[in-house]
C-alpha cells in the first residue's frame, strides 16, 4: 500500500515552513556574526587601551614597585617571570 | 511604448570602413526605432556621402570644435534615444544582434548606466593584437563568455580591491558601448580631449551605478600599424592617459624587461594554442618582442611626457602634438584621498556626490519572514528623544523575531566608547535591546534592510553593499534644524537620494511625499503607559508647571516658553516652575528649579505632581508631550500644523498657544484657572495615548518594511 501523496496545498504549507526555518537559521547566523564583529571591535579597543597604559610613563615608573610586590608574594615565580620577560624582549629586539 | 535607440558615430575621414559599419548598423534587429546619428568634424573624403546614403542624421562641426568627450556629450544631447550606443568609424558590429545585446545589458538591473562588449580583431590583424584583445576581453564574464554586471563594493575590502585592480571595474570603451541617458544626465562625459571613456567608466562606477559586459555585443575592430607608427601611437595614448587620468607606466631596467618578457610569453601561449609551435613560432615571437618593446617604450615615454622637451614630444607623437596639458581630474576613490583630511567630519558628504541612487541588490519580492535589519544611528546623549524612539523600534522588531544590529555613525569622532559599552548604556538608559552595537560601518556585513535614522546617516547608508532595501526613518524635518547653511543643504540632499521613507508622523510623511516626491509611510510613536501611568487631578500641586527645557535643541523654543512663563509669573507670583530635559544649566529669567535630565521613572513622578506641562515643538510634535498626556498631565503646546495634524485643535487633547509670550502665558493660565476642563482634556489625552502603544508603532514599522520588500523599487528618483 502506498502512502498518499500530499496535496499541492500541503506541499505549499511544508515549503513555507521550510522557508521560515531557513530564514530563522540564516538570521541566527547573521546575528552571531554581528556579535562576533562587536566582540572583535571591543577586543581591539581594550587591547589598544591596555597598550596605551603600558606605554605610559606612570606605568613604567611603577614597574619596580609591581616587581617588588610580586617578589614578596612569591619570589620564585616572580624571578622566573622576570627572566622569561627579559629573554622574550631580547628575542624580539 | 519603448522609445527609440540611437547609434552615434563621430566621423573624420572614415571612408575606409564607414560603409561597412553603417550597413551593419542599419541591419540591426531591434524591437524599437533605430536612429543613426553621425557627427562629422570636417571629413574631406566620401564619409558624409556614405553616411547620408545610409539614412544617418548628419551633423557637421568644425575640426577645432571636436573633442572626444565634448563631441559625445553633444551627440547625447542630439540623440532621441533613451539609450545611445557609441561606435567608432572603424568598429563594425559583428552580427545583427549587436544592438539588441547592448540593450539587453540595460535590462539586467535598474541601475545599469552603461553596457560594453568585446572587440574582435580584424582578420588581417597581427597575432600580437589578436592575443592581446582576446586576453583583455576575457577579463569579464568568466573568460568573456557570460554577461557580467559590475558594481563597486564600498566596503573597506571592496575599495582596497578596487584600488588594486581598478580597470576591472572602470574599463569602458566607446569604440563599442552604450550609455543610458538617465545616467549621462547625472554623470556626463568630461570635456577632455582623450580617455573620455575611461573617465566616464570610472565616474559611473564610483557614482554607484552598474556597468555590464555583454559577450554578444561584439564588434570587429583593431588597428595595425608598422612598428614606428605603433610606437608613436602608444606615445600619444599614454600621454593622454597621463594628462587625463594621471596614469604613470612603472618602469626600470629589470621591471621593464620582465614586463616585455611576460607579454611575449603570453603571445607564445596564444600562438601555441593556435598550433604555432617550435621553429614556426620563432619569427612571430621575434616580431612580438619588437612590438612589445616598442609599445612599452611608447607607454613609458608617453606617460612621462611632462619631462620631455616640447620639440621631442612633437617628434615622438603620431599626431605631431608637442604640448602636455594635464587635466584637472575630479577626486577619485582610487586615490587614498582620506589620508589628506582623515578627521574632517564632512568627508562623508564630500564623497556623497555625484548624486546616485541607493545601492540595492536586485532580487525578487521578499516573502514575509524574519528579517535582518541594520540600523545606522548617530551618536547620542542620554535623554535623546529621537534615540529613544529608534531603540524602542529596534526592540519592537526584535520581539517580532527580526535580527538587528546597530551601527553608530560618528564622523566627528566624538564617541570614544566601544560598542559593548554603548549597548550597556542603551540597555540602562533607553530600552533593553539584544542587538549588538558596532562603531562605524567597517564591519558592515549586509542585511535585508539598512535603515538610515538621521540625515547624516543617509549618506553612508545609501552606498552600503549587500542590502535588499534601504529605508530612511525620518523623525523630523531636519533641514529646518539649521539656519541657511551647508548643513541645511545637505540635510535636504538626504531627501533627494531616493530612499523609501518611514516617517514619524503623518505630517512628516506628507512633507516627504508632497515636497520631495518620496514614497513614504508612517508610524505613530508609542507611549510606555506602564511607566507613565495615569493620575487624575487629585494630588497635583496647584501652580506647578513642568517645562521641557531642552535648550540645546533649539526647535523646542525653550526661550519662548520662559518668556511666556515670566510674563505669567509677574501676575501670578505663586507659580512654581520646574525645568527638565537639559544636560546644561538653564539661565531662567524667573525662579525655577532645573532638574536636568531625568530617568523615565522620575519623569513619571513629576508628571503626576504637576498641574501643567509645557512642551513645545516647532517641527514634529514631541514624544515628551505624549508621555505627559499618558500621565494625565494637561499639556500646553504651540499651535501649528505639525501639532494639530496629530493632536487636533486647542482644547481637544492639548491646550494650544500662538507663538507669542502673551499667548503662552494665557494658555497656561487657562489650564490653571479651569481645572475641571483641564482634567477632562487630560482624560481624553490619556485615552489617545493608550491607543498609541509601542506595539502599534512596531506593527506599523514592520508592515512598512514588508510592504517595501514585497514591491520592487521604482527606478525614478527625485534627483
Amino acid at each position: 500500500m502506498t502512502e498518499e501523496e500530499p496535496t499541492a496545498e500541503e506541499r505549499a504549507v511544508q515549503a513555507e515552513a521550510a522557508l521560515q526555518a531557513a530564514l530563522q537559521e540564516r538570521n541566527k547566523l547573521w546575528a552571531e556574526l554581528q556579535e562576533r564583529h562587536s566582540t572583535d571591535q571591543d577586543l581591539a579597543f581594550w587591547r589598544g587601551r591596555a597598550e596605551d597604559i603600558e606605554r605610559s610613563r606612570w606605568w613604567r615608573a611603577g614597574a619596580p614597585l609591581r616587581l617588588a610586590k610580586r617578589v614578596l608574594a612569591d619570589p620564585a615565580a616572580a624571578l622566573s617571570d622576570s627572566a622569561g620577560a627579559l629573554r622574550e624582549r631580547r628575542r624580539t629586539r | 511604448m519603448t522609445g527609440p535607440v540611437t547609434v552615434a558615430i563621430p566621423v573624420l575621414n572614415g571612408e575606409r570602413y564607414l560603409d561597412e559599419v553603417l550597413e551593419a548598423v542599419v541591419a540591426q534587429r531591434v524591437d524599437r526605432e533605430l536612429e543613426l546619428l553621425v557627427v562629422d568634424s570636417g571629413s574631406s573624403d566620401r564619409s558624409l556621402e556614405i553616411a547620408r546614403e545610409h539614412g544617418a542624421v548628419v551633423h557637421q562641426i568644425g575640426g577645432r570644435e571636436f573633442s572626444h568627450g565634448g563631441t559625445r556629450n553633444r551627440m547625447m544631447s542630439m540623440a532621441r534615444g533613451d539609450h545611445v550606443a557609441f561606435l567608432t568609424q572603424d568598429a563594425t558590429p559583428s552580427h545583427a544582434g549587436w544592438l539588441a545585446a547592448l540593450l539587453e545589458g540595460f535590462e539586467q538591473a535598474d541601475d545599469v548606466a552603461a553596457v560594453f562588449g568585446p572587440h574582435d580583431p580584424r582578420p588581417d590583424a597581427s597575432h600580437m593584437i589578436k592575443a592581446e584583445m582576446e586576453r583583455h576581453f576575457a577579463s569579464w564574464g568568466n573568460g568573456g563568455l557570460e554577461l557580467d554586471i559590475q558594481r563597486l563594493d564600498r566596503s573597506p575590502a571592496g575599495i582596497a580591491a578596487y584600488r588594486e585592480f581598478p580597470g576591472q571595474l572602470t574599463f569602458l570603451s566607446d569604440v563599442n558601448c552604450a550609455v543610458a541617458r538617465w545616467a549621462w544626465q547625472q554623470v556626463p562625459y568630461r570635456e577632455v580631449p582623450y580617455a573620455e571613456d575611461q573617465l566616464l567608466g570610472r565616474e559611473l562606477i564610483e557614482a554607484g551605478f552598474a556597468k555590464v559586459f555583454h559577450p554578444r555585443a561584439r564588434v570587429l575592430h583593431s588597428h595595425d600599424y608598422p612598428p614606428s607608427r605603433f610606437f608613436r601611437r602608444y606615445f600619444d595614448e599614454f600621454r593622454s592617459l597621463r594628462e587625463v587620468l594621471g596614469y604613470r607606466q612603472a618602469w626600470g631596467p629589470l621591471r621593464t624587461a620582465a614586463d616585455v618578457r611576460g607579454l611575449v610569453a603570453a603571445d607564445r601561449r596564444w600562438l601555441s594554442s593556435h598550433g604555432v609551435r617550435g621553429r614556426a613560432a620563432a619569427w612571430p615571437l621575434a616580431v612580438s618582442a619588437r612590438h612589445h618593446s616598442l609599445r612599452t617604450a611608447g607607454a613609458i615615454l608617453g606617460s612621462h611626457a611632462n619631462r620631455l622637451a616640447p620639440a621631442l614630444r612633437g617628434a615622438l607623437s603620431l599626431e605631431g602634438r608637442p604640448d602636455f596639458n594635464p587635466y584637472e581630474v575630479p577626486d577619485t576613490l582610487l586615490e587614498a584621498g582620506d589620508s589628506f583630511h582623515p578627521g574632517w567630519q564632512w568627508n562623508f558628504v564630500r564623497k556623497g556626490y555625484p548624486r546616485r541612487p541607493p545601492a540595492v541588490d536586485p532580487g525578487s519580492a521578499r516573502p514575509r519572514g524574519p528579517l535582518t535589519v541594520a540600523w545606522v544611528v548617530p551618536t547620542w546623549g542620554v535623554g535623546s528623544g529621537g534615540h529613544t524612539t529608534i531603540f524602542r523600534l529596534v526592540r519592537q522588531l526584535e520581539q517580532r523575531g527580526h535580527s538587528c544590529v546597530i551601527h553608530v555613525f560618528d564622523p566627528e569622532g566624538t564617541e570614544p566608547r566601544p560598542g559593548g559599552r554603548l549597548r550597556e548604556e542603551i540597555r540602562e538608559h533607553f530600552v533593553d535591546i539584544d542587538a549588538p552595537v558596532l562603531r562605524g560601518l567597517d564591519s558592515f556585513a549586509g542585511a535585508d534592510v539598512a535603515i538610515a535614522t538621521e540625515w547624516r546617516t543617509a549618506f553612508p547608508v545609501r552606498d552600503l553593499p549587500g542590502c535588499r532595501e534601504k529605508i530612511y526613518l525620518v523623525q523630523d524635518d531636519e533641514p529646518q534644524f539649521y539656519a541657511t547653511s551647508a548643513q541645511s543643504i545637505w540635510a535636504e540632499e538626504s531627501y533627494r537620494m531616493g530612499f523609501r521613507c518611514v516617517a514619524y508622523t503623518p505630517w512628516m510623511a506628507d512633507i516627504l511625499r508632497e515636497r520631495w516626491g518620496l514614497e513614504a509611510r508612517y508610524f505613530e510613536c508609542g507611549t510606555d503607559t506602564n511607566t507613565y501611568s495615569y493620575a487624575g487631578p487629585q494630588g497635583r500641586e496647584p501652580g506647578l508647571v513642568a517645562v521641557y527645557g531642552r535648550a540645546e535643541t533649539e526647535r523646542r523654543a525653550v526661550d519662548l516658553a520662559l518668556a511666556g512663563l515670566t510674563m505669567l509669573f509677574e501676575r501670578r507670583p505663586g507659580l512654581r516652575v520646574i525645568l527638565f530635559g537639559s544636560n546644561f544649566a538653564i539661565a531662567a529669567p524667573l525662579p525655577a528649579r532645573d532638574l536636568g535630565v531625568l530617568a523615565p521613572s522620575e519623569l513619571a513622578m513629576l508628571y503626576r505632581r504637576a498641574s501643567v506641562g509645557v512642551v513645545f515643538s516647532l517641527t514634529t510634535h514631541s514624544l515628551v508631550a505624549q508621555e505627559m498626556m499618558a500621565s494625565g498631565l494637561p499639556v500646553v503646546e504651540l499651535d501649528g500644523a505639525n501639532v494639530t495634524s496629530a493632536l487636533g485643535q486647542s482644547g481637544e487633547l492639548v491646550e494650544l498657544a500662538d507663538r507669542t509670550p502673551e499667548a503662552v502665558a494665557a494658555a497656561v493660565e487657562r489650564v490653571l484657572d479651569d481645572p475641571a476642563a483641564a482634567s477632562e482634556m487630560a482624560r481624553r489625552a490619556r485615552a489617545f495615548a493608550e491607543k498609541r502603544t509601542w506595539e502599534r508603532a512596531g506593527d506599523q514599522l514592520e508592515e512598512a518594511l514588508f510592504d517595501f520588500l514585497a514591491r520592487p523599487r521604482q527606478p525614478a528618483l527625485n534627483l
